[in-house]
């Protein structure tokens, strides 16, 4: 309920904050923030008018936010009250949009927020900034309407470090648009990479019931910091990679990551 | 129910998002996203119109992020932006406000009433009260009374002073007390 603010302007004021926050609270859903922001990114990649995406003119937006809807309630999910924490275990698990248009991905880069900083992991060495790790997918194989990519996170900084066994993935295209966001990751285990080496782990994903791909895609495997790396084809790779069949559009789309090995 | 975010991580996904940063967009969104939901709700009156709103509001809010220099008006400059969309879109699609609802009887689409009897005369009266007002002043309330702005806070949204905020409000004010007959302050 809306707190009255602290510059009061008549004792009224109490009465007609708590009628307006009565009255306003029915049109609170539950929602998936992450398809939300997915469905923000794609709008305004579009560059369409305001309103689009649940307006009649969308048939594809209205599908983002009822899906998002949709899968929130499916799970009985409720986002997390009062935690502040997006990678509560409630969250819904992904999010698939439709109107994304990947194009040809240049070579891998990490990708680093402003304000990645090393944390300390047990076992003795500092966690993997996003400055240390370069990702790189080795195969990507189809099988039974999955799609499986084979990434390899290499150390290329000067020392060790450690990062969670899992992470969270998600299928993204070049421009950085998630096609498929994966539920945060619960990891068990830290697993170390020592100074030029890697770990490896394949990521299965499915139903990606988007505009079609139209060049390479790439695999962003999300820090504890939410800092991030892209991992895109090696060279070993020829021909694009082709996201993951549709199977059901009114499926939600799924992406998940086996745990990182040497 | 709203995630709470502090302020140290609210500066960061904020940081984090105007770099195109999708999860900690979406930790901005699993913060505000209620609270946009209600202005949006007093300002057009319609469930399914304000979430069109806010999903429109979060459009328009990911491509201006990067001008959020203080992470401390993100609130009040999301709230606005949606109070924004709902004005517009209501007006896009010549809707009128729920006063139907009172005239008819019949509860219109997307509007849900509370089951007591004394609670759904209620959130009636202040619906229809509401549909008598000018857009501007709804969306006056909304940011007041569903999003507790401050004055200022508003002044800025509006392109007004503080204290032109407060001699408006007050006048509003009055007006919803007598017709809400809410005579006895609280």
């Amino acid at each position: 309920m809306t707190n009255l603010p602290d510059d009061p302007i008549d004792p009224y004021e109490s009465t007609l904050t708590r009628r307006v926050g009565t009255f306003a609270e029915q049109v609170v859903r539950p929602i998936d923030p992450v398809a939300v922001a997915a469905a923000a990114h794609a709008g305004a990649r579009r560059g369409t008018l305001a309103g689009r995406l649940l307006g009649g003119a969308s048939a594809g937006g209205r599908l983002i936010l009822v899906g998002a809807v949709l899968a929130v309630a499916a799970l009985g999910v409720v986002i997390g009250a009062g935690s502040g924490n997006l990678n509560s275990p409630a969250q819904t698990a992904t999010a698939n949009v439709p109107d994304a248009t990947p194009t040809d991905a240049p070579a891998a880069t990490p990708t680093s927020g402003p304000e990645a900083t090393p944390t300390s992991v047990p076992g003795g060495f500092e966690a993997c900034t996003t400055d240390q790790l370069a990702g790189t997918i080795t195969a990507w194989e189809g099988a039974a309407g999955h799609r499986i990519a084979t990434v390899q996170l290499r150390n290329v900084g000067n020392i060790g470090c450690s990062v969670p066994d899992l992470l969270r993935p998600a299928l993204v295209d070049t421009d950085g648009h998630a096609l498929i966001v994966g539920t945060p990751a619960q990891p068990t285990s830290t697993v170390t990479i020592r100074a030029g080496r890697y770990v490896t782990t394949q990521v299965d994903m499915d139903n990606y019931c988007g505009a079609d791909p139209t060049g390479a895609l790439r695999i962003r495997l999300y820090l504890p910091s939410e800092d991030s790396v892209e991992a895109a084809p090696g060279s070993g790779l020829t021909g694009p990679l082709d996201a993951p069949p549709c199977n059901g559009p009114n499926q939600p789309a799924d992406i998940q990551m086996q745990p990182l090995q040497p | 129910m709203q995630a709470v975010i502090d302020n140290e991580s609210l500066r960061s996904a904020v940081a984090n998002a105007a770099h195109g940063d999708e999860v900690a967009f979406a930790r901005i969104v699993a913060a505000h996203h209620d609270d946009m939901a209600r202005v949006a709700f007093v300002v057009c009156g319609d469930v399914e119109l304000a979430q069109e709103a806010v999903q429109a509001a979060w459009q328009k809010a990911w491509t201006k992020l990067g001008s959020i220099r203080d992470a401390d008006r993100l609130r009040p400059w999301l709230v606005s932006i949606a109070a924004n969309e709902a004005k517009q879109l209501a007006r896009s699609r010549h809707r009128r406000w729920i006063r139907e609802a009172a005239i008819d009887g019949d509860e219109p689409s997307g509007l849900r009433v509370g089951s007591d009897p004394a609670g759904r005369a209620d959130e009636l009266d202040l619906a229809n009260a509401l549909a008598g007002l000018e857009p501007d002043d709804r969306t006056l309330i909304a940011l007041r009374y569903a999003a507790g702005l401050t004055s200022d806070e508003i002044g800025r949204a509006f392109g007004m002073t503080g204290g032109g905020v407060r001699a408006r409000l007050a006048r509003l004010l009055n007006r919803l007390r007598e017709e809400l007959h809410d005579d006895q302050p609280a």
